[in-house]
């Protein structure tokens, strides 16, 4: 049985993928459902290539690291099979583990420029309907920015000050208020007649 | 832009030139600074030819970024790119304040411009529409 085969590229970058279509679930013979084998290629650097899961994971490494990039948050990314990371040079450090016993783990150090070069190969990939893989699993879990979420420092410097503020002045009324009754009550006029005619008040 | 956006069909939210021009004027740091209404389908409408534009662009901008990765052998580039955008920043912003005062820093931007230019190297599909979409929604 023939293997298709499928390459993007982008640039400085290459991505081949070989494998079979699934007849069981009616596929068109071009298509691939089982990956048999994947390549990408830098140029001046060493070939990646492995099992699908290895793919996986990578593809999300990449994704994660890309959304991350781009919201300032440079976080390290670590898996079982690829850690990425953003170096003080400016370069993304990527260490890619092997399943394999024995062997070391590859090391490749890339610029901005053949970063986005792969993450485009990889999107290329996602919108080619003739390869099936679930990207839905391969989405970064990045938490989204809430207005709302409780965080200790945030409090502090936004939310305590107007909260003191408003303390204060709910205490300096109240007190206010205790004043202002106390001396309203000593400058009632105190009327000496009674309402009742039979009760004389005599002042000694 | 107004060809990609009439390209895209977004007609109905940018019918002319001067509506495009409406929503540039937004931005607070530009000299002639007006506040218009934007509204969510304009916004994505926005993120679309911003991500249309950066497919037509992105050899270009992949050069520049890869000039300021190897700025010892190759700096000719990157030097261009920011001594134009500096260019283009005095011209139409409004020079007077904080904000722009450090985008035209030399020693604040370099980072700046070279996230910017990530950001729009990462945007160049349908993909890179939703993940521009969800930086700016998250920013």
């Amino acid at each position: 049985m023939l293997q298709n085969k499928y390459k993007f590229n982008q640039s400085s970058t290459e991505l081949e993928i070989s494998g079979l279509p699934d007849y069981s679930n009616n596929d068109n013979k071009d298509n691939i459902s089982i990956i048999s084998n994947w390549k990408l290629s830098i140029i001046n650097q060493p070939e990646i290539e492995g099992s699908i899961d290895h793919l996986k994971s990578v593809i999300k490494a990449f994704y994660k690291c890309a959304a991350l990039s781009l919201l300032d948050r440079e976080e390290k990314i670590e898996s079982k099979l690829i850690d990425l990371k953003l170096d003080d040079s400016g370069n993304y450090k990527i260490i890619l583990k092997s399943t394999k016993p024995n062997i070391e783990p590859l090391k490749i150090k890339i610029g901005y420029a053949e970063f986005s070069d792969i993450v485009n190969c990889f999107d290329q990939l996602k919108n080619f309907k003739k390869i099936k893989i679930d990207f839905n699993e391969l989405q970064p879990d990045i938490e989204k920015k809430s207005n709302f979420s409780f965080d200790k420092t945030n409090f502090s410097h936004t939310l305590l000050p107007p909260l003191l503020a408003l303390f204060s002045i709910l205490v300096f009324t109240l007190l206010s208020i205790n004043i202002f009754e106390n001396r309203d009550s000593q400058n009632k006029n105190i009327s000496l007649i009674s309402k009742n005619p039979n009760i004389v008040i005599k002042i000694k | 832009m107004f060809a990609i956006s009439n390209k895209l069909n977004l007609q109905h939210l940018f019918p002319s030139k001067v509506s495009i021009w409406k929503l540039r004027s937004n931005n607070p740091m530009r000299k002639s600074h007006n506040s218009n209404i934007v509204n969510t389908e304009q916004f994505d409408g926005l993120i679309k030819i911003t991500s249309e534009m950066s497919k037509y662009l992105y050899p270009y901008i992949r050069a520049i970024i890869s000039s300021k990765d190897n700025y010892i052998n190759n700096p000719e580039l990157w030097n261009d790119f920011q001594f134009r955008f500096i260019e283009l920043i005095e011209e139409r912003f409004n020079t007077e304040s904080i904000i722009v005062k450090n985008l035209i820093n030399h020693n604040y931007n370099q980072n700046f411009y070279k996230k910017l230019l990530l950001t729009l190297s990462l945007s160049p599909s349908d993909e890179g529409y939703n993940r521009l979409k969800f930086v700016l929604e998250n920013l």
